[in-house]
């Protein structure tokens, strides 16, 4: 008899129960057998499942509870599939048949009536972990004996096999293809009709067996086997033995002759030269009184030759092969079994390709194994059950130190559960039934986040599934920035349906902001906060691009006097003085407009100005407005403007303009506005200097010195 | 005084008690537990409020403590409110009267139970 092996290490159980007093009685009367851990309601009790899954030896749950009821967290853990892994024994005091029934139907393993017995508490507590542990390792056991032999048939099989092969000088990949081509069509067969009762493990065993088909080639001489050209009469009725002396080497096999195996390969030893019109050989079989087996391996066995080249023929392509088989140049078949061949031709050339591309020339077929996957994923092994309590540790362990919010979206049950970290740094709940509804995740992301994150999972395609954005949320009383990355999960259907998301969201705000900071830093004054040259000019080319219609204003704006400012009264008023005055400038002008300091006392304004038409006008009404005084120091300022108007939509030309104008206000003694006009600065030869220019250079040299501080 | 006299006093089942839970230690643990838990609290209150499955959830923990620890009046009480109450956990409708009337009888059940469990350590 099998014993459970003894574990030293203590069994958990999960009590769910709204009542302080229950957990409590239900605790001390399991004693120290078991490490107990308590969940106050539904939701409590998924969080703690999510996070240990199997680490949760038991569930003792009850059914009257807020929040989310017994039978919610029965429909969460069937959906999720703990439900198999996880006994539930359901603590109750009712005893309405209808409400046992469907306890059950959810996949309660027991219940536990009140009240409470400590015996029978601490018994069926016990057997029933016990039942399962048991239980989970007979299936890990069954499920690891079935894959080793099936492991060792194949190789035998593929041994067996090969030798026929190795006389035959084929590629060696013959009866492996042939083997595939049998089970694809097989499984389309079985797809399209009810007429053949055929299970997976029969299309397993009928594949398997469809690699000894030829294994009566081994009593034919190598020189007609290899022959290149082609078989005279005698020759080929020498070849045809094959088929019969095949099956008579099995039906004389001393032991296993009636093994389900055996049988299949005989019939298909035998038959599998046979045409469905009776025009085959060895016993000129008709219809369906040749095997389907035989059939289909009939069949594989012609597109396989086709398709490959050998001694005395050059392989053709799929193509033409398909419009051989399909033409009837290679006899008669079965018409449902080439309807299905039509129909999945593509199909079939695509695997066999994926195959031979992939080198999967050893034993046993990659698509048996993953539709024996497929039929077994029910069965949970002892071991898969090891390798995914090891991933839970470690991506827990990994949450925990990246300081990073983990999260599990699934859509039915439409629920988000957020990784311990997360619960902790957010204050958001561990499980949130309805997430898109949940009134903590709408505080802490707002409905524009809500929509931002909806309209991001719809964007979402299976091909391209990993969704990355930012996110402002409230966290604590504090706005703050979140990096989210996420993969949406698909189901496996023709039309994949979007079941969920797993992802994770970083606190990115620190760095956003000093990103923010540098970024301001770069661009703008650190004395005035105004915009920098260096910026400005760029500002003012997007504006001008992006409203090719529009007609521009420069103004550059020097400070008069202002070094006497430094020199009189220190560097520190002078400071006052800059800021003082660019408060001015900034007020002097509309909202959108441009002002940015460009030097130590210039200053630069940018204006779209459509309706203004007098722009001398408009650069005189902001000359009033910014003088003054500050502090009993005069603030005036010199002008110089230029229009787009007059020398073109070009930044860089409207700043050489309004330049050339500023000198010739400060070299008439400052305190005025000049504009550029067509006659005074646009006349100048521009590749000599003229008088004035060169005042201005010694002005920009002098100034260059003497004015920034 | 004794767990005799006191369950005596409120009418409860000791001995199917300590059948139960075993040992006499554990009985007096669970018992001096009792007057401490707030489910028959939060039922008056959520009654008083007109908070329905919230009541009916209360009436029915106390239901299941009190038949743990055989304080057979107060479970006999709980148990027919319970029931009474049941409908409002799915939204249905309730009997106010016969519920208001029942309540009376737990509220009587329960200083009755308590006043038995005082004596304990007197």
């Amino acid at each position: 008899m099998l014993s459970v092996a003894p574990q030293n290490k203590k069994k958990t159980v999960l009590v769910v129960d709204d009542s302080v007093f229950n957990r409590a009685l239900l605790a001390d009367m399991m004693g120290d057998e078991f490490n107990v851990i308590e969940a106050e309601n539904g939701k409590q009790a998924i969080a703690a499942i999510s996070n240990l899954g199997l680490g949760i030896s038991l569930v003792l749950l009850d059914y009257v509870m807020p929040e989310m009821d017994g039978f919610a967290v029965l429909s969460v853990m069937q959906k999720r599939g703990w439900i198999k892994d996880i006994p539930v024994v359901m603590v109750s005091t009712e005893s309405d048949p209808a409400y046992i029934e469907r306890a059950y139907e959810l996949g309660v393993t027991d219940f536990l009536a009140r009240p409470f017995d400590m015996n029978i508490v601490r018994h069926r507590v016990r057997n029933t972990i016990m039942l399962y542990t048991k239980q989970r390792m007979l299936a890990g056991m069954v499920a690891d004996e079935i894959n080793e032999r099936e492991r060792d048939v194949n190789l035998m099989v593929s041994i067996l096999s090969h030798i026929v092969e190795f006389r035959n000088g084929e590629s060696g990949m013959h009866v492996q293809r042939v083997r595939i081509l049998t089970e694809i069509l097989l499984a389309h067969i079985v797809a399209k009709t009810d007429a053949y009762q055929l299970s997976a493990d029969d299309i397993s065993m009928i594949s398997m067996a469809s690699s000894l088909h030829d294994i009566g080639k081994i009593a034919i001489s190598e020189d007609i086997l290899n022959k290149p050209g082609r078989l005279t009469k005698e020759e080929f009725e020498i070849m045809k033995t094959h088929a019969a002396v095949g099956a008579e080497m099995l039906e004389n096999l001393p032991a296993g002759k009636d093994e389900k195996l055996v049988r299949a390969a005989y019939e298909i030893c035998r038959w599998h030269h046979e045409r469905y019109d009776g025009h085959g050989y060895p016993d000129g079989l008709k219809g369906e009184d040749i095997p389907l087996s035989s059939q289909v391996v009939a069949l594989a066995d012609v597109y396989d030759a086709l398709t490959s080249a050998r001694v005395y023929k050059p392989a053709y392509s799929h193509e033409k092969a398909v419009a051989m088989i399909t033409g009837g140049e290679c006899g008669v078949f079965n018409p449902l079994l080439m309807e299905c061949f039509s129909e999945n031709a593509d199909d079939i050339h695509d695997q066999l390709e994926s195959i031979s591309r992939d080198g999967q020339g050893g034993f046993g077929s990659n698509y048996t194994a993953s539709t024996l996957v497929n039929m077994r994923k029910d069965t949970v092994t002892s071991h898969t059950i090891d390798l995914l309590d090891y991933e839970r540790m470690k991506y827990s362990f990994f949450a925990e130190m990246s300081n990073e919010v983990q999260f599990e979206f699934t859509r039915d049950p439409a629920m988000l559960v957020v990784s311990d970290y997360g619960r902790i740094n957010l204050g958001l709940p561990e499980v949130m039934p309805n997430p898109l509804e949940d009134g903590a995740l709408l505080d802490m992301i707002g409905e524009e986040g809500m929509d931002e994150v909806r309209r991001r999972m719809t964007a979402a395609v299976p091909d391209d599934p990993i969704i990355h954005f930012e996110l402002c949320g409230v966290v604590h009383g504090e706005t703050r920035w979140f990096s989210v990355v996420a993969r949406t999960l698909w189901s496996d259907d023709d039309a994949p349906v979007l079941t969920g998301a797993i992802g994770k969201l970083v606190d990115v705000h620190d760095q956003r902001s000093l990103m923010l900071d540098l970024q301001f830093k770069a661009w703008h004054d650190s004395l005035t906060a105004l915009a920098n040259h260096a910026y400005a000019r760029k500002l003012a080319i997007e504006r001008m691009s992006a409203y090719p219609d529009s007609k521009f204003v420069m103004l550059i704006v020097d400070l008069d006097r202002f070094k006497e400012a430094n020199d009189t009264y220190g560097h520190e008023f002078g400071d006052h003085v800059l800021r003082y005055f660019a408060d001015r400038l900034r007020a002097s002008v509309r909202e959108g407009d441009l002002v940015a300091r460009i030097g130590g006392d210039e200053f630069l304004v940018f204006m779209r100005c459509d309706l203004e038409t007098d722009q001398r006008h408009l650069a005189e009404r902001i000359h009033r407005f910014i003088r003054g005084e500050y502090r009993g120091f005069p603030i005036s300022s010199s002008m110089g403007v230029s229009c787009s108007v007059v020398v073109g939509d070009d930044y860089d030309e409207m700043f050489r303009y309004a330049d050339r104008a500023l000198y010739r206000v400060k070299h008439s003694g400052g305190g005025a506005v000049a504009l550029c006009t067509d006659e005074v600065d646009l006349s100048h030869d521009h590749t000599s200097l003229s008088p004035i220019d060169e005042l201005a250079i010694e002005n920009l040299e002098r100034r260059g010195g003497g004015s920034t501080r | 005084m004794t767990l005799e006299s006191c369950y005596a006093m409120m009418g409860g089942d000791l001995e199917g008690v300590r059948g139960r839970l075993r040992s006499d230690d554990r009985v007096a643990k669970f018992v001096g537990m009792f007057p401490h838990d707030d489910t028959f609290a939060s039922l008056k209150s959520s009654w008083e409020a007109g908070s329905l499955p919230e009541a009916f959830r209360a009436a029915h923990t106390l239901k299941g403590v009190s038949r743990d620890l055989g304080f057979t009046p107060l479970f006999e009480a709980s148990d027919t409110l319970a029931d009474v109450l049941r409908p409002a956990k799915d939204g249905g409708a309730v009997d106010v009267a016969a519920a208001e009337q029942l309540m009376g009888d737990v509220g009587r059940a329960y200083e009755l139970t308590i006043e038995a469990l005082a004596t304990i350590n007197a």
